[in-house]
C-alpha cells in the first residue's frame, strides 16, 4: 500500500516537484518573515541582552523603552542599593552624541555609557574585534561595526583608530554587532564618565539602574520592592524586554508591517498549498476507485492520503526552511543591515507545525470526495 | 530519479537549517560582568551612600604665611614628617641682609651702653686730683697769708685795704677748691642714671628689632603644623608663593594614622542614619576590597553634594549627610581620595526598619 501510495505521488514528476515547489515556498515566506520580525522585535531589547548579568532594570516612571530613556540623578543608584533584596546595583546612561565624520560634518550617533568599574551592560558577548576591558582605556569606545563603516567609509575597520565624539577625542577599543538605535542611529559604547563628557550632560547621569537581585529571591518581587521604596519604575529584565516589545507591537508600526507581510505568506501558502493538494487530491480520485474496488478499505486510502500529505509536507517544509537558513547564515553573522538577525527555534518549529496542519486540512478537504467516491467511476468514460 | 533525489535534498536541506538556526541562536546564558560589583553584607534596611577615603585629620592644606619666590622644597610626597619640620623655604636675601643690619644696629647699642657704663674715663682723674690738690695749697696759702695780715692789722702794722684784699683772695681760693672739688665728685660718680637707662632702653629696642627680623626670616620656611604624611606637592623651587588659600594647595599633609571614609548619604536617607551605626566599605575596580569601618561621626550639617566628577560644569541640587568612619581593616591598600562605596546598617537594633 505505501508503495502503491508512493508510486501514486511521484508517478507525475511535474506535479510532484509543483507541489513540493509550493509548499517549500510558502515554508520560505513565512518562517523567513515571521524570523525577521522577530529580531526586529528582539533588537530592540538589545541593550538588555547585553546587560544579562543584570536582572533588574529601574529607571523614571514615565519610561517605557530602552532608547527613549529619561535621565535620573546619580544618587538614584544608592536609593536602589539600599532596598533589600538587591545585591548590586550600577548606573547606566545613554544619550545622543554626534560623532564628526572625516568631511567634518556630524552624524547623531547612541553612546550608551556603561558602568566605570564594573562595565555591566557592555556587549561582551557580541564582541566582534577587541574585549570589553578595552573600555578601561582612556577615551575608549566600542562601535557597532556596521554603524562604523557607515559613518567612517574612509577608515579601516581596525583597533586603535581616532575619532571625534561630542568634541571629545575617543579612541577605538572594538568593535561590536549590535541593532541601530530606535531612532536609527548607530550605537556607541563607552564608559558612563566619558559618555556624560561627549553629551555635555550636566545633572542627570543616569538613565538606567541596573541591579541585581540577591540569589533565590525572585526578580519580580525585588523589583516590586523597588518600586515600592524608591518611588522609580523597576523590572525584571524579562519583564522589561517583554514590556518593550509590547510597546514596539504598539506604537512602532513593525507589527503592521510585517503582520500583513506575514499574513500575505500564510495566505499564499494556504492558497498554494491547499488548492495543489487539494487538485492532486482530487484528480486522484479515479486511482482510488479502483483501490477500492479492489476492495481496499477506506482506512488504508485514509493512511494514504495521510502518508502522501506528510512526504510532501515534510519536504517542502524541509527545503523550503534550508533556503531561509540559507537567507540567515548569509546575512545574519555579516554587517549589514540584517546583523544579528536569526531564526529563533519558535518560528521553525511552528512554521512546520503549521505547513503540517495546512497541508493535512486540505486533504480533508478532498478525503470526502475520495471516501464517498464510486468504484463504479472506475468503469466510466 | 527524483523520487530519490527529492528526499535526499529535503533531508540535506532540514539537517543544514537545523544547524544554521542551532548556530545562530544568540547564547541566552548570562555573561558574568567584567569586573564584580560590590555587594553588601548587610541585608535589611541598609543605607547606600558614595564615600571617599580621606585621612583621620582631613587633608590639611599647608599655606605659606607670607609670600615670595620659593627657593628650595624640602619634601615629596609620602615622606613622613614631624611637627616643625620644614617643608619649603621661600627666597631670604632680603630677609636676611634685613637681620644682619639689625644685629649691626644692636651691636652699635650695645657698644654705647658699655661707653656709659665705663664712665668714668680713669684718665680723666688725676689731672682733676691735681688741680684739687693745687686748689687745696692754692686756698691755704691765701688763707695764711690773711691771717699773717689780720695780725699785722691787729697790731697797727697793715692798713685796712690790705688786709680786706688778703680775704677776698682767700674766699676765691676755697671757691676755686669746691668748684675743683665738685668737678671731681662729678667725674667720679661716672654716668648719669637716666642716660644709662636711655642707652639701655635702646639696646632693648635693637635687640627686639633684630629678633623680628629673625622671625620675619624665619616665616620664609613654611614647616608642617603636625605629624604626618605628605599626599601632594603642587609646588616648585622657583615658582612664586601666595599667602592665604590656594585651589591647589603647596603642600598637603595628612595624619598618617588609621584612615576614614566620609559617606555622603542622600538627605533623604539622612533620618535613618543613627549614630553608632556598623558599616561596611567596598573599593571600586576589578577586584573590589571590603573596609570595615567603625563608626566615628555625624556631621550635624547638610551640605550640598561635594564628591563629585571633576567636571567645571557641574551643577548639583542633591544635599547630604556626612557620616565619618574609621577603617578598621582593609584587605588591601587604599589611598586618600579613593571613591568607596560605602552601606550603613540603617536598621534599628531588634526592630523591623522604618517603612517610608
Amino acid at each position: 500500500m505505501i508503495r502503491v501510495a508512493l508510486a501514486m505521488l511521484t508517478h507525475d514528476k511535474a506535479k510532484y516537484v509543483a507541489l513540493v515547489a509550493g509548499i517549500a515556498f510558502a515554508s520560505l515566506l513565512i518562517s523567513q518573515q515571521a524570523a525577521i520580525f522577530w529580531s526586529a522585535l528582539r533588537s530592540s531589547t538589545y541593550g538588555v541582552q547585553s546587560a544579562s548579568a543584570a536582572d533588574l532594570w529601574v529607571m523614571k516612571p514615565n519610561v517605557e523603552i530602552l532608547d527613549l530613556a529619561d535621565p535620573m540623578k546619580e544618587g538614584v543608584v544608592n536609593q536602589v542599593r539600599s532596598v533589600a533584596g538587591v545585591q548590586w546595583a550600577v548606573p547606566y546612561y545613554q544619550a545622543l552624541g554626534m560623532v564628526r565624520t572625516r568631511q567634518g560634518s556630524f552624524r547623531p550617533v547612541l553612546v550608551i555609557g556603561v558602568d566605570d568599574a564594573t562595565l555591566i551592560g557592555a556587549p561582551a558577548a557580541r564582541m566582534v574585534a577587541g574585549d570589553v576591558r578595552a573600555l578601561e582605556q582612556p577615551n575608549a569606545v566600542i562601535f557597532d561595526v556596521s554603524g562604523y563603516q557607515q559613518n567612517f567609509p574612509d577608515l579601516p575597520v581596525e583597533i586603535g583608530q581616532e575619532v571625534e565624539i561630542g568634541h571629545t577625542r575617543a579612541v577605538v577599543g572594538g568593535f561590536c554587532k549590535a541593532p541601530p538605535a530606535w531612532g536609527g542611529q548607530t550605537v556607541v559604547y563607552t564608559t558612563r564618565s566619558l559618555a556624560v563628557q561627549m553629551s555635555r550632560e550636566t545633572e542627570n547621569t543616569v538613565s538606567f539602574v541596573l541591579a541585581k537581585a540577591e540569589e533565590g529571591t525572585d526578580p519580580e518581587q525585588v523589583a516590586a520592592r523597588i518600586e515600592k521604596e524608591t518611588g522609580l519604575k523597576a523590572r525584571s529584565s524579562r519583564g522589561f524586554s517583554a514590556e518593550i516589545i509590547e510597546w514596539m507591537l504598539r506604537f512602532s508600526g513593525v507589527a503592521e508591517f510585517f503582520g500583513v507581510t506575514i499574513l500575505m505568506g500564510v495566505v499564499i501558502g494556504v492558497a498554494i498549498v491547499g488548492q495543489t493538494f487539494y487538485l492532486f487530491s482530487v484528480e486522484n480520485v479515479k486511482q482510488f476507485a479502483t483501490l477500492k474496488a479492489i476492495g481496499v478499505g477506506n482506512r488504508s486510502v485514509l493512511g494514504m492520503i495521510f502518508l502522501q500529505a506528510s512526504l510532501v509536507a515534510v519536504i517542502g517544509f524541509s527545503l523550503g526552511v534550508g533556503v531561509a537558513s540559507l537567507f540567515f547564515a548569509y546575512f545574519g553573522p555579516g554587517t549589514g543591515g540584517l546583523r544579528g538577525m536569526n531564526m529563533p527555534v519558535a518560528v521553525f518549529i511552528g512554521t512546520g507545525v503549521f505547513i503540517y496542519l495546512m497541508v493535512v486540512a486540505s486533504c480533508f478537504l478532498s478525503i470526502r470526495r475520495v471516501l464517498t467516491a464510486d468504484p463504479a467511476i472506475v468503469f466510466r468514460n | 530519479m527524483i523520487r530519490r533525489l527529492l528526499p535526499l535534498l529535503a533531508a540535506l536541506s532540514l539537517g543544514f537549517a537545523v544547524a544554521v538556526t542551532w548556530l545562530l541562536t544568540p547564547s541566552s546564558a548570562v555573561t558574568a560582568p567584567p569586573n564584580k560589583p560590590a555587594r553588601s553584607t548587610l541585608h535589611e534596611g541598609r543605607i547606600a551612600g558614595l564615600g571617599i577615603i580621606e585621612p583621620r585629620s582631613e587633608l590639611v592644606a599647608v599655606a605659606s604665611p607670607t609670600q615670595g619666590i620659593v627657593d628650595e622644597v624640602m619634601v615629596k610626597p609620602g615622606d613622613l614628617v614631624k611637627e616643625g619640620q620644614a617643608l619649603l623655604t621661600l627666597e631670604r636675601a632680603e630677609r636676611q641682609a634685613e637681620v644682619e643690619a639689625r644685629q649691626a644696629a644692636l651691636q652699635l647699642e650695645e657698644s654705647r651702653l658699655v661707653r656709659l657704663e665705663a664712665q668714668p674715663r680713669s684718665e680723666d682723674i688725676p689731672p682733676l686730683e691735681a688741680r684739687v690738690r693745687s686748689a687745696e695749697v692754692e686756698a691755704q696759702r691765701t688763707q695764711g697769708t690773711f691771717e699773717r695780715v689780720k695780725a699785722a692789722r691787729d697790731a697797727g702794722a697793715a692798713s685796712m685795704e690790705d688786709l680786706e684784699q688778703r680775704r677776698f683772695a682767700m674766699l676765691a681760693a676755697q671757691a676755686t677748691l669746691e668748684q675743683v672739688r665738685a668737678e671731681l665728685a662729678r667725674i667720679k660718680s661716672g654716668a648719669w642714671k637716666a642716660d644709662l637707662d636711655v642707652a639701655r632702653r635702646e639696646v632693648d629696642a635693637a635687640r627686639a628689632a633684630l629678633a623680628k627680623a629673625r622671625t620675619d626670616l624665619d616665616r620664609l620656611t613654611v614647616r608642617a603644623p603636625m605629624d604626618g604624611t605628605v599626599l601632594k606637592v603642587e609646588v616648585q623651587a622657583g615658582e612664586f608663593a601666595t599667602a592665604g588659600h590656594l585651589d591647589s594647595p603647596m603642600v598637603t599633609l595628612g595624619d598618617a594614622g588609621p584612615m576614614h571614609v566620609r559617606a555622603e548619604i542622600d538627605e533623604d536617607d539622612a533620618a535613618r542614619v543613627r549614630p553608632g551605626a556598623s558599616a561596611e566599605a567596598f573599593t571600586r575596580g576589578r577586584d573590589p576590597v571590603r573596609l570595615a569601618l567603625k563608626f566615628v561621626r555625624i556631621e550635624p550639617s547638610v551640605r550640598p553634594k561635594t564628591t563629585l566628577r571633576g567636571v567645571v560644569t557641574e551643577r548639583v541640587d542633591t544635599r547630604v549627610l556626612m557620616v565619618v568612619y574609621e577603617i578598621e581593616k582593609a584587605e588591601a591598600p587604599v589611598y586618600v581620595g579613593q571613591q568607596v562605596d560605602v552601606f550603613i546598617d540603617g536598621a534599628q537594633a531588634g526592630e523591623a526598619p522604618a517603612q517610608p
